[in-house]
């Protein structure tokens, strides 16, 4: 995933340059001023950089998912445990013996996060 | 904005196609009928002869409930029951959150076309509560796809952990709702709940008129409901709060039949609800009403000592989706 992130990001600024020198070639025939070059070099380096820092900050708001909890009890003892939530999990599941012989399930699954 | 929108419908029909591609059909098939089956609508009944409208509206719901069932068993010929009332729900918040979509961007082009300031402006200023909503179906969706239970539980949650807790008996499963039966200080206590822990909401309408009318030694003295309800902005969520009537949040037939039954056995009905936002109805449960449970069931307790007697039976109805909550 990060390393598509990466690859994607370089592609986006070496076809932006490329662009930029298709157009600035495009509008002078003859001899392109250099320090025009320079100058649009500059800036859409930045148009692009910053684009893609946006939609990185984007990506990651995006995929920010509350961390789900599991508390585990036992039927017989005060023993709990909190841990992540996995898939097949739901409330009232046998999830082992505990080991003073009494079962171990699942009581409550929520999330952290509050909804805004 | 629209394009935020489009990305969620765009999220959520992918998270769908990936999770009935995974039970028998092909990606291409499912992807060829997505887009048809996400305009799926239902059309309400006439009301302006209100005789026999709830009646009406539950034969709709029903058939509703039953195309559903048809969508997902030729989409997914591989599903197991948990997993396909949870894709059902998916389904249902895909569609919801792919109209509110279509709406918002019909009323954008309709603006944009006649030129109408007033129509832009008043949709800018609805976009806030729009995205809310927009975010809730997209959790919603993403919690039917992890099995999670979801706000709107907590009243199956409570009856869940009374049946643990008291070591129910199951009697019966009827309409996907089970009916449990136990002794809490003395009194016959029959708990009911949507059948979990697929995402199911059950008919418990249905089973209290049934309970009331056959259950004669003895009869029923009260009846207690458990649901979550919508809360005003500014109070805390996971607030419990107690009431009478009947605490259920359905169209309309199932507390109808609660209602009719209760009144014609003149058997009270006590309401406790939790409160909550609609978007923590339909995202995954949070602390703040997961732990509100075990305070819910303090009250049952002191309402079964205080309003009844010994001897009594009470019916107790935990109401709400059960996903991710078994019995």
């Amino acid at each position: 995933m990060k390393m598509t992130a990466i690859v994607m990001a370089i592609f986006t600024i070496l076809t932006s340059i490329l662009i930029t020198l298709l157009l600035l070639s495009a509008t002078f025939p003859e001899e392109v001023p250099k320090d025009i070059v320079k100058l649009l070099t500059v800036v859409t380096l930045v148009i692009a950089i910053t684009s893609i820092a946006l939609q990185q900050r984007e990506l990651k708001r995006a995929s920010k998912e509350p961390k789900k909890i599991v508390i585990i009890r036992c039927d017989k003892c005060s023993y709990r445990l909190e841990r992540s939530f996995k898939e097949g999990d739901y409330i009232l599941k046998t999830v082992g013996q505990c080991s003073c012989g009494g079962l171990l399930y699942i009581d409550s699954i929520y999330v952290e996060k509050k909804v805004k | 904005m629209l394009r935020r929108l489009e990305n969620m419908v765009k999220k959520s029909k992918e998270i769908l196609i990936s999770q009935l591609s995974s039970f028998g059909s092909s990606v291409h098939e499912i992807s060829r009928r997505i887009d048809e089956i996400l305009e799926f609508f239902v059309i309400p009944p006439v009301e302006r002869d209100p005789f026999g409208v709830l009646r009406r509206l539950e034969h709709i719901l029903d058939t509703e409930r039953e195309r559903f069932h048809q969508i997902i068993r030729t989409l997914a010929p591989k599903v197991n029951g948990i997993k396909m009332r949870n894709l059902e729900n998916m389904l249902e918040a895909a569609i919801a959150l792919n109209s509110l979509y279509r709406l918002t961007r019909h009323y954008a082009l309709l603006g944009r076309r006649t030129k109408s300031v007033f129509m832009i402006m008043q949709l800018e200023m609805m976009l806030p509560q729009i995205t809310r909503f927009a975010e809730a179906y997209y959790n919603a969706v993403v919690s039917f796809k992890d099995g999670v239970p979801i706000g709107d539980g907590i009243g199956a949650l409570v009856v869940s952990k009374l049946i643990r807790r008291t070591n129910a008996v199951i009697k019966a499963i009827k309409n996907n709702t089970i009916i449990a039966e136990t002794k809490i200080m003395n009194r016959k206590v029959l708990l009911i709940k949507a059948l979990g822990p697929g995402g199911e909401i059950g008919k418990p309408g249905t089973i209290v008129e049934e309970l009331l009318s056959t259950y004669k030694n003895p009869r029923i003295s009260r009846i207690i409901m458990i649901d979550a309800a919508q809360k005003l902005e500014g109070e805390k969520s996971g607030e419990i709060v107690e009431g009478v009537g009947a605490a259920i949040g359905d169209p309309g037939p199932e507390k109808m039949k609660i209602e009719e039954a209760a009144t014609r056995y003149g058997v009270p009905i006590d309401a406790i609800i939790v409160k909550e936002s609609f978007e923590e109805a339909i995202s995954p449960m949070t602390r703040e009403i997961a732990e509100a449970a075990d305070k819910v069931i303090e009250r049952i307790y002191d309402i079964i000592s205080s309003r009844t007697k010994e001897g009594d039976a009470v019916i107790i109805a935990g109401i709400g989706n059960s996903i991710g909550i078994a019995q």
